[in-house]
């Protein structure tokens, strides 16, 4: 069942003025309940923008935006029920981040909807727990932070107001190797408790293939390709094309493969990998 | 909507007006604005708005660009015209209920003043429009060297000028990614009634300001860093140049000047 989708969606920036740009030229795609999505495309492509668009923030020219079936711009409630339904994490943590402190920041968006001050309270030591902070931070300026630090604070901004849909710009950019696999279990994690639906932006192949269930592709501003990670995967040559590339792991096998070595070439992540090389090498020592 | 505020802005372009010396376009910018305020009829005023058309439509910009750009202020411009309606009773009475009196001197005044903020906005937005924030301030600059004479420091005026002109369209944007931020968390700029909507733009306006210290910081490093140490001994990259262009809009600002005084003294003067 899709929760929100997207049909025939155009949008510019800067209309009206010589610095005019087409971000988006009719974008048409379904997100579905529960399922997490991976979108990638090279730098400009026009991610962030149709991110933007799924909650609200930016108006579109031509086309429409569903959530749960009501095009959210037919009245101001379902601006709002959208915006609070669309939990949306800007690709730049202190994009998002404004008020004095961390906790009055995680309470921000619960007190808009209304929740009870005991309530309140209740989400922003959640969210906070959830990713992976300790409460000493709910008293700091969200501007003292460390850049990981002012991610995971805005991450625990959005999911504090519990949206059915949590659509992430790059949230694993700028992260060392534990804090980002750190933040793809708990996105992971929030998208099995809550059945949630999860869309992220990374330009990291190999994230994308770790915990996405469909990859999304765009190239100025238009989806060239739509499918299971398998699927878009094995598009090696025409990812290049769009200036992207296969996860690491899965350049390994293809060119153990060109080398004459009987391996499978869709291989996505490391833990698979790790797997199809003991059997291949099992193999080896049977025959051998 | 606050982004489409695009005064201070430049757009870089290749038009006649673009390629005027800085200098040459400060001096006739504000030999212009000094004359909107001496208009006093029909006559010379609509001499003076053919000249301001004429000069944006040298810029080869959209339009739709100045339109959008006046458009916030519009509410603005038509209070002021009406305070002037309502406190202005001079000339013969039109019509009159209880204290309110409308005379035709009145309504002059408020036609007049909504044509001259117009015209302010759109000659001095052809300025910023066309000319480079760098070229503006050098230009300032030699404009105002005279003044060193006095010990005034021209250098470091002619910067604060450009700096503050230049971080216009960043205030703005920073606005813009403020009111977004709350946005997406279910701040409601839109509705409720006027009390409530100025409200909401306070939460607004303490984090710009923070941001504003912050960057203002940041800019003073990265200058220190790059060896900004005041005007003192400091040698210009391009040198800057008059060239036929110059002296033809020297000519028709001279002109149009005249013109403007000469029917001054021709017309009945309607304010
Ligand atoms: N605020 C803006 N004003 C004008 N143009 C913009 C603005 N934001 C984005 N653009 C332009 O729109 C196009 C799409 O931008 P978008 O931010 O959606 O790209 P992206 O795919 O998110 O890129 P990245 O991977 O670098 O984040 C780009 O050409 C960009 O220059
Ligand atoms: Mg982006």
């Amino acid at each position: 069942m899709s929760v929100l989708s997207v049909k025939n969606l155009e949008y510019a920036y800067s209309k009206g003025t010589p610095f005019q740009i087409g971000a988006l030229k009719g974008v048409s795609v379904d997100f579905n309940l529960g399922e997490i999505v991976g979108v990638i495309g090279h730098t400009g492509s026009g991610k962030s923008t149709l991110l933007q668009h799924l909650n609200g923030l930016l108006k579109p020219e031509s086309g429409e935006i569903l959530f749960e079936d009501e095009n959210i711009w037919s009245s101001k409630e379902s601006v709002r029920k959208c915006r609070f339904g669309v939990g949306l994490c800007f690709q730049y943590p202190e994009h998002q981040l404004f008020e004095s402190t961390v906790f009055e920041d995680i309470a921000f968006g619960p007190k808009n909807m209304g929740l009870s001050e005991s309530e309140i309270k209740e989400r922003v030591l959640e969210s906070i727990k959830f990713v992976g902070l300790t409460e000493d931070y709910l008293n700091k300026s969200p501007f003292d932070l460390s850049g990981g630090e002012k991610r995971r604070v805005a991450i625990a901004g959005v999911i504090s107001m519990k949206p059915k849909v949590l659509v992430l710009d790059e949230p694993t950019a700028g992260l060392d190797p534990v804090g980002k696999n750190d933040l793809l279990d708990l996105i992971k994690s929030y998208n099995k408790t809550t059945n949630s639906t999860v869309i992220f932006v990374s330009h990291n192949m190999d994230d994308v293939a770790l915990i996405a269930d469909r990859v999304l592709v765009l190239n100025d501003g238009n989806i060239v390709m739509n499918g299971t990670v398998p699927e878009v995967y094995s598009k090696g040559s025409e990812l290049l094309k769009l200036g992207l590339d296969v996860p690491e792991i899965t350049r390994v096998f293809l060119k153990l493969h060109e080398a004459g070595f009987d391996v499978p070439t869709d291989v996505y992540t490391v833990s698979d990998g790790k797997e199809k090389l003991l059997e291949f090498l099992k193999r080896g020592k049977m025959n051998g | 909507m606050v982004k489409d505020i695009t005064i201070g802005q430049f757009f870089p372009g290749n038009s006649f007006i673009h390629k005027l010396d800085a200098r040459a376009k400060i001096l006739s910018c504000f030999v212009l604005i000094i004359f909107i305020f001496l208009c006093k009829n029909f006559a010379s005023m609509g001499l003076m708005c053919f000249l301001i058309c004429f000069v944006y439509a040298l810029t080869r910009l959209s339009p739709k660009l100045m339109a959008k750009s006046l458009k916030p202020l519009v509410p603005i411009i038509i209070l002021t015209s009406v305070l002037q309606l309502y406190y202005n009773n001079t000339g013969d009475v039109l019509w009159s209920y209880k204290k309110i009196t409308i005379t035709d001197g009145g309504i002059y005044t408020a036609i007049f003043i909504v044509v001259r903020i117009v015209a302010l906005l759109v000659i001095s937005s052809v300025l910023t429009y066309t000319t480079a924030p760098t070229d503006l301030t050098d230009a300032i600059e030699k404009l105002l060297s005279p003044l060193k004479i006095f010990k005034v420091d021209i250098h470091t005026f002619a910067m604060m000028m450009t700096i503050a002109l230049r971080f216009i369209p960043t205030l703005i944007d920073e606005i813009d990614r403020i009111m977004s931020a709350q946005k997406a968390r279910g701040a409601d700029f839109e509705s409720g009634n006027l009390l409530k909507r100025i409200k909401a733009l306070f939460p607004i306006f303490i984090p710009l300001i923070i941001s504003s210290f912050k960057r203002a910081f940041e800019l003073a490093d990265a200058m220190s860093c790059r060896c900004y140490v005041g005007g003192k001994g400091r040698t210009r990259m391009r040198k800057m140049s008059f060239s036929y262009r110059d002296a033809i809009a020297g000519v028709i600002t001279v002109v149009i000047c005249g013109a403007i005084i000469f029917m001054n003294f021709q017309f009945e003067a309607l304010i």
